[in-house]
């Protein structure tokens, strides 16, 4: 390296990184145009962290929560098993209502379609006798004139297609 | 990060703690280590200005700051003392720092909504006490120029810049933090310091 020359740009940065070789140093020590750029670089950065530092520190700071995060996980599957127990306490009722009108409603149906065979013929029952009783009871008006009242077949007093 | 990447993190650095000092230096260093108070009251505010910087994201580099402590606090076993407790601790930030910048979340939030620094803020923050105010103006302008320049960098550059200059780490120890050769972050910082001092016309 010529003395006299200064360092290039490279030689500086490797004497601002910390690589610089033994002539670099020595030409330092001999040079202060090459030093000057050196110290105002420095100076310089030093503004910079000395500012940055501060406004990174005047942030509001967070602890971390370190135990949070593990009682999370720790309880994780209770969290889970008690979801599931709700699940099924909340669904077993609902399935078991969602099942059971089926049935009732078929065993109903079967139950009122009984009954109302059951009254019909009741009913039916219940006209005949009032029929004959009230024809023993009147005399017909055929007797009057000594005629025979020819049996007849007593109609249906109420249709069969009354069932439902 | 995963716990083998903070175990693995830079052991072939220059040892400060471990060969200066022995055993009773890393015994102070786990002494350091268990209070989780005291490793953010030391360590926090320059991660964050670390991580700041180096993504331009002050809300990314708060979360990263947190989770980086809470994760040296969790793995402080796996220290070695083959580094300085700081270095260590940086060298987790950088890998957290990593982790969030790659996740698919971090990169649509990015897209979405951009925070970016306030260097007018920050210049507000040079000492100025005892200080004619001629020179605090000149020094506010020094620092806005810069953080402009540091801006203009590339992540990588700008990270390794900030590691060397604001950090102080040795480039072993960039190289070791980042699984860079040494003459990668030479040559990462030979170009960023090319760029800073040439745009500023040598004037920092």
């Amino acid at each position: 390296m010529n003395p006299s020359a200064h360092l290039s740009e490279e030689a500086l940065s490797d004497l601002l990184i910390g690589l610089g070789t033994r002539q670099a140093e020595a030409h330092l020590a001999a040079c202060a145009s090459c030093r000057g750029q050196l110290e105002e670089f420095r100076a310089g950065m030093q503004v910079f962290n000395q500012a940055s530092l501060a406004w990174s520190a005047a942030r509001p700071a967070a602890r971390p929560a370190a135990p949070a995060k593990v009682r999370e996980l720790r309880f994780a599957p209770a969290v889970w098993a008690l979801a599931v127990l709700l699940l099924l306490m909340v669904g077993v009722p609902l399935w078991y209502r969602a099942h059971r009108p089926a049935q009732n409603s078929d065993t109903a149906r079967v139950v009122a379609s009984e009954e109302t065979q059951a009254q019909i013929a009741q009913d039916n029952e219940l006209l005949r006798s009032v029929n004959e009783a009230l024809s023993a009871s009147e005399a017909s008006p055929l007797s009057e004139y000594h005629l025979t009242e020819r049996p007849r077949a007593h109609r249906q007093t109420r249709p069969e297609s009354r069932t439902r | 990060m995963s716990s083998y990447a903070i175990a693995a993190f830079p052991m072939a650095c220059n040892s400060r703690v471990g060969i200066e000092s022995g055993l009773p230096g890393r015994a102070m260093a786990i002494h350091e280590l268990d209070d989780i108070d005291e490793l953010v009251r030391t360590h926090r505010a320059r991660i964050l200005r670390l991580v700041a910087y180096s993504t331009g994201d002050p809300d990314l580099a708060e979360s990263v700051a947190q989770d980086a402590l809470l994760r040296a606090y969790n793995s402080r076993g796996d220290f070695r003392a083959e580094s300085s407790v700081k270095t260590w601790i940086t060298g987790i930030a950088i890998h957290v720092m990593r982790d969030h910048l790659r996740t698919k979340r971090y990169q649509f939030w990015r897209r979405v909504k951009s925070t970016a620094l306030d260097v007018h803020e920050m210049a507000s923050f040079i000492a100025s006490e005892g200080i004619d105010p001629e020179s605090v103006l000149l020094a506010r302008e020094k620092f806005q120029r810069l953080s402009k320049e540091l801006e203009a960098l590339s992540h990588n550059q700008r990270t390794i810049f900030l590691m060397k200059f604001s950090e102080e780490m040795s480039v072993d120890e960039i190289g070791a933090t980042l699984g860079m050769s040494v003459n990668t972050v030479r040559t990462h910082l030979h170009r960023a310091l090319k760029a800073v001092r040439g745009r500023l016309g040598e004037r920092i």
